[in-house]
């Protein structure tokens, strides 16, 4: 009968797997458009507008 | 310098706290199966899985926890030593041959009689020019010269006030064309035109406008192709491309922590991941001497002019006009194809800032070239331990070809 897995090791093998999926996930359309929006947004506050800019939606 | 780094820290620190949450969160959903693990990753979540869901639950989410602030513990810790390091960079600065506005024209003279034409090396604008002088024990500039070899750098430094509307074409027919005059004046032969990263890029552009003055192009990592080998990251740049004017009207150029966090939303635990080993070295190694140095660079960035910020990820990294045959600096078109010229290129095999295919799509248009590739990265391929060998000796014996 196998031995059952270190589960610190399980937890770090896990983690190793999400810290990939992050790198995957920050280059989704999806998350580029958050990116890019909180860029405009951190422009817009540096100028004092706080309108948003573009209407205040965050589409690509 | 160092008490912000690596930069922006802030972000860096709140990325490996919320990648440790995040996991924590999603952990029943990878229990049970039911995780949208991206599609590269697909299968290792499903054989995962099966492993996860016979622990016990809220042992496996203690573990997490625990291996969490392990993560958090070390990386901080890799932070401070990094903070508290001795190592200092104490080269001693090149003569400067010519200069305009902020750029500048370093001269590192050959030792001995001249083995081979001189190399005119143009770096990156949006990291400093030292890469290529980095220590005593890893410069390209001083060991090519020790050989015999004259090499002139360009230094950037950041935009000043003559620079701060420059565009490419500024950079490319205006400055750079400048700085190839005072260069022809000081030598007794065309030099090789060389550019590292995106340096090549705009060398390519030059050599396109100047190829009957220079002996050859030598192109070290540079990008042709923006979108090959980026699934995702010609997303992420196009998208920020369209935030760029409004932080370029905000600040007057792109900041270096805006394009710090740009690059490090392309792989959020690289920082995570480079600082916990550094945090596991010796302190006096010369792997940790040179781990400092080349942090000292990677966070002693300079900010970008406006428009050429808004070009390099518009034009470049959106429309990829380059590989498109569309890119025209100046009104002419920068067509490669048209040198007849030596070529050297180097494609590192391991390159995630500009993956070897987006290097290599350049070779069709230079018949002529002779194609290295390190197996190094990016900046590994540079500065790193199989530097010597994997880029600066075929570089030199290219070079002595020439003679």
């Amino acid at each position: 009968m196998d031995s059952p897995p270190d589960i610190d090791a399980l937890a770090r093998r896990y983690l190793d797997l999400w810290d990939r999926q992050a790198a995957h996930l920050a280059s989704a359309p999806a998350s580029a458009a958050l990116l890019a929006a909180l860029a405009r947004r951190s422009g817009d506050a540096a100028t004092g507008d706080e309108s948003g800019g573009d209407g205040g939606e965050d589409g690509a | 310098m160092r008490a912000l780094a690596p930069r922006p820290l802030a972000l860096h620190m709140a990325a490996a706290s919320a990648n440790g949450l995040s996991a924590l969160a999603a952990l029943p959903a990878a229990r049970a199966g039911l995780m949208p693990w991206a599609p590269a990753l697909a299968g290792e979540g499903e054989a995962l899985a099966g492993v996860l869901a016979e622990a016990p639950a809220d042992a496996l989410a203690a573990a997490v926890v625990r291996a969490t602030q392990d993560r958090l513990a070390r990386f901080m810790a890799g932070v401070a030593a990094y903070h508290a390091h001795p190592y200092r960079r104490t080269l001693a600065p090149p003569a400067v041959l010519w200069q305009e506005g902020t750029t500048r024209l370093l001269d590192y003279p050959p030792e001995g009689p001249a083995a081979g034409p001189a190399l005119l090396i143009v770096p990156s604008l949006i990291n400093r020019y030292y890469v290529l002088d980095l220590m005593a024990e890893a410069s390209l500039a001083r060991w090519l010269a020790a050989a015999g070899h004259r090499v002139l750098i360009v230094d950037w430094d950041a935009p000043g006030a003559a620079e701060r509307d420059f565009g490419i074409d500024d950079y490319v027919a205006g400055r750079l064309a400048r700085l190839l005059d005072a260069a022809l004046r000081h030598l007794a032969r065309p030099p090789v035109l060389a550019g590292y990263c995106l340096g090549g890029t705009l060398a390519t552009a030059l050599a396109c406008r100047r190829g009957g003055e220079i002996s050859g192009l030598a192109l070290l990592a540079a990008p042709w192709d923006f979108h090959a080998g980026r699934a995702g990251a010609d997303t992420l740049f196009t998208t920020m491309a369209g935030a760029v004017p409004g932080l370029l009207a905000a600040f007057g150029e792109l900041p270096v922590d805006i394009l710090q966090a740009l690059f490090a939303a392309l792989d959020p635990d690289l920082a995570g991941r480079k600082f916990r080993r550094f945090a596991a070295l010796d302190p006096a190694s010369p792997q940790a001497q040179r781990f400092v140095a080349l942090e000292d660079w990677l966070n002693d960035g300079v900010p970008v002019a406006a428009p050429a910020a808004h070009a390099c990820l518009a034009d470049w990294y959106g429309a990829n006009l380059p590989a498109q045959g569309a890119w025209r600096v100046a009104g002419t078109p920068v067509d490669p194809a048209t040198l007849d010229l030596p070529a050297f290129v180097a494609v590192p095999a391991h390159d995630r800032i500009v993956p070897p295919t987006s290097a290599a799509a350049i070779l069709p248009a230079l018949p002529r070239a002779q194609v290295v590739r390190p197996r190094a990265g990016h900046i590994g391929m540079m500065v790193g331990s199989r530097a010597e060998t994997e880029l600066w000796s075929p570089l030199r014996a290219w070079l002595e070809a020439l003679a």
